[in-house]
């Protein structure tokens, strides 16, 4: 049930009550995040967003395993809200980065913090890329459809006719084109794994939003691959409303065209797969996943039934193999000592 | 691992080859790389290689997620690089910037084509002033050696991780197109295990029993901004101090004095020798680093030598001139030689040129 309004306001009061009349009742504070007053403006989002993450963080005991990738905007200081380890990288460029850790760290839990402009602009190819590697990482990507940090520019997801300093008229598709669901557009990619857009617009949608982060990063640990949520979060500054005005125009307005909901969320084939029938031609070797036959080489039987079979690979005396090349050497190898 | 290259050994190995198999024995342990001619070999050699050594090899979507790679795998304190050529390096711009104001050591390496624009895949050496002045925005500096074969492609990658990491700097290999395509014979002399680097106090690890890290390039405080970039310029004041390497042959006694780096200084060597067959004394001044860029050394040589014209030598309409100039001071005239579409001189184009510049000042 949606919470909203009035009903929102109540509960908010009888929780300040409630925690001044029971002091033995209070909200922990996660040891991911720093006691500091944030820069972000009254009203925002990111503080909501920043929290979750903080939490999930601690509840997942990962805290101190946990590499921040922090992208350009408003968040780009989450490093002094976030206790965690940290790095700074380029406008659009945090998924590559994340990449170049988790490759050399499979180890470390790497999350990307993007805002739309971050991501879903100058970024594009960075996160498309991201997700069709399927790269094991999480992406946290605020969406809230305005450029914040420098001042209200349109942003790719700026609404139709949404007023911006630089669709002063409101965006016109004509001339400006039409908002990128970003998250629709990552799940025809094979490689993304779990999208799901959610909102920080009342607590309901909090506790949502606080399940679907902890999910991405769960998967991560399970090495399930790209996981993304899409927060819808509000900036009152630059769309020039008050703040429960903001938080209003998310459910109404914001949320009919970017739906919030489960994008995605495909178990991996290659792992369901592992898991049922686990190779035993690596002998110890790691096997890491399949790839497809009928992604090169489609072919069906007279009923119409794919016959292309999934080939396990992963590593042989160091090396990326697949079973059958695997299985193909040593036989090789025991014909050599014949 | 297998003994792929073994080491104390002459083999032959065309140049991207070599390099790519020194930083695997340096201990690189993390490549990205985008396809580009002439450096693709880089990529190609790593493909097949840096999993046998347990390294992360990767092909990006672009030169900007390659190195934005490296800058998460440096982060992390790996041994990291990537190769490209010159439109690649460009785009790599915004990169090397961020790396260089977040201090992370890294391996950039640029097999340089000649340009501007798309330009042709023909040897150049015509990226010199980006490489050693505009690499991207800001006050900052990347170290730069200039290898002249294939030996030095090996050597310098071993160097130029040590002086990255000595100075948390990014630090490029400034080759041209024939040294990565053309094969020599080479020695591999030492091997590093990545095990025994030790851990940089910067890393982004995970805050596990320590307090968190940060790496950043964002100062919003401008005091604090200032106090950061004059780091930085301490860092480059030490660089000129401790790590500029040239080399100079027949210098003593010598009237004429060419300077060349790369390819060039080859042709010039054989134009030198060429010249003292015939009588002419010529000497040859090689900087090894472009920056720090030897000015010192090289002023010291025109002086001590009195040398009476200097020629310099380039795949380029002129640029490393401004660095000779830098240096001599208006000491003596300066003449160039330099060619600019992708072809390279011949020595007998450098003698005509020294023999032209002999009559001037007999």
């Amino acid at each position: 049930m949606e919470v909203q309004g009035r009903d929102r306001d109540q509960l908010a009061d009888r929780r300040v009550r409630d925690s001044q009349q029971s002091p033995a009742v209070v909200i922990d504070h996660p040891e991911g995040l720093e006691s500091v007053v944030t820069h972000y403006c009254p009203g925002c989002g990111h503080g909501i967003t920043h929290r979750l993450i903080a939490d999930v963080l601690d509840d997942l005991g990962v805290r101190e395993t946990a590499v921040g990738i922090a992208g350009v905007g408003c968040a780009i200081l989450i490093y002094n809200y976030l206790n965690c380890d940290f790095q700074e990288l380029p406008h659009g460029r945090a998924p590559a980065a994340a990449t170049g850790v988790k490759r050399v760290r499979p180890d470390l839990t790497v999350f990307t913090y993007q805002g739309d402009g971050d991501l879903a602009a100058i970024g594009t190819a960075e996160i498309v890329h991201a997700a069709a590697r399927s790269e094991n990482i999480t992406v946290i990507y605020l969406n809230n459809c305005v450029y914040g940090m420098t001042g209200g520019q349109m942003a790719p997801t700026t609404l139709v006719g949404q007023r911006s300093q630089t669709s002063p008229e409101g965006r016109d598709p004509t001339t400006q084109g039409y908002p990128i669901r970003v998250s629709e557009m990552l799940a025809t990619l094979d490689g993304a794994v779990y999208l799901e857009r959610v909102s920080v617009s009342h607590p309901e949608n909090v506790k949502v939003a606080h399940r679907a982060i902890k999910k991405a990063f769960r998967n991560q640990l399970e090495g399930k691959g790209f996981s993304l949520v899409e927060v819808l979060s509000p900036c009152p500054t630059n769309w020039g409303m008050k703040p429960a005005d903001a938080m209003r125009w998310i459910d109404e307005t914001v949320s009919q065209y970017y739906p919030l909901g489960v994008i995605k969320d495909e178990q991996p084939v290659r792992l369901a797969h592992l898991v049922e029938h686990p190779p035993t031609d690596f002998q110890g070797d790691h096997v890491h996943g399949f790839w497809y036959e009928t992604l090169t080489h489609p072919t069906e039987d007279e009923q119409g039934r794919s016959t292309n079979r999934l080939h396990p690979f992963g590593r042989r005396g160091g090396r990326w193999v697949s079973v059958e090349r695997s299985r193909r050497d040593r036989d090789e190898e025991e014909d050599g000592k014949d | 691992m297998a003994e792929r290259v073994p080491l104390d050994e002459r083999i032959l190995m065309k140049g991207n080859e070599a390099l790519a198999e020194a930083a695997i024995k340096a201990g690189c342990r993390a490549f990205f790389g985008y396809p580009i001619t002439p450096a693709s070999e880089i990529s190609a050699y790593m493909a097949q290689h840096m999993g046998e050594a347990g390294g992360a090899f990767l092909q990006p979507e672009s030169e900007i997620s390659s190195v934005n790679m490296v800058f998460g795998a440096a982060g992390v304190g790996v041994r990291a690089m990537t190769a490209s050529s010159s439109p690649g390096i460009s785009l790599m711009s915004e990169g090397i910037s961020f790396l260089a104001g977040a201090e992370l050591p890294c391996l950039l390496v640029n097999m340089m084509r000649v340009g501007p624009g798309l330009g042709g895949i023909q040897p150049s050496q015509a990226d010199y002033l980006q490489a050693t002045r505009g690499l991207g925005h800001g006050d900052f500096r990347v170290i730069v050696l200039a290898p002249a074969n294939v030996q030095e492609l090996v050597d310098f990658v071993f160097d130029a991780f040590e002086l990255a990491e000595s100075y948390r700097n990014p630090a490029l290999i400034l080759a041209d197109g024939v040294l990565g395509q053309m094969m020599e014979p080479v020695v591999f002399r030492r091997e590093v295990d990545p095990a025994d680097l030790p851990e940089p106090s910067w890393s982004t690890t995970g805050a596990t029993d320590r307090p968190k890290r940060i790496i950043k390039s964002l100062y919003l405080d401008p005091d604090e901004l200032e106090q950061h970039n004059l780091k930085l310029q301490a860092k480059y004041t030490r660089l000129k101090q401790e790590a500029v390497r040239w080399k100079t042959y027949d210098a003593e006694g010598s009237r004429l004095l060419i300077v060349a780096y790369g390819t060039s200084a080859r042709v010039a060597y054989h134009a030198m020798e060429l010249a003292e067959e015939r009588d002419l004394p010529v000497g040859l001044f090689r900087p090894l680093t472009v920056y720090p860029y030897p000015h010192e050394a090289l002023r010291q040589v025109v002086e001590e030598e009195d040398i009476e014209r200097v020629l310099v030598v380039e795949l380029s309409a002129g640029q490393m001139i401004e660095d000779v100039r830098l240096a001599v001071e208006g000491r003596c005239p300066i003449d160039f030689l330099g060619r600019s579409g992708g072809s390279i001189p011949t020595s007998l184009e450098v003698l005509d040129k020294v023999r032209e510049l002999a009559v001037a000042m007999a």
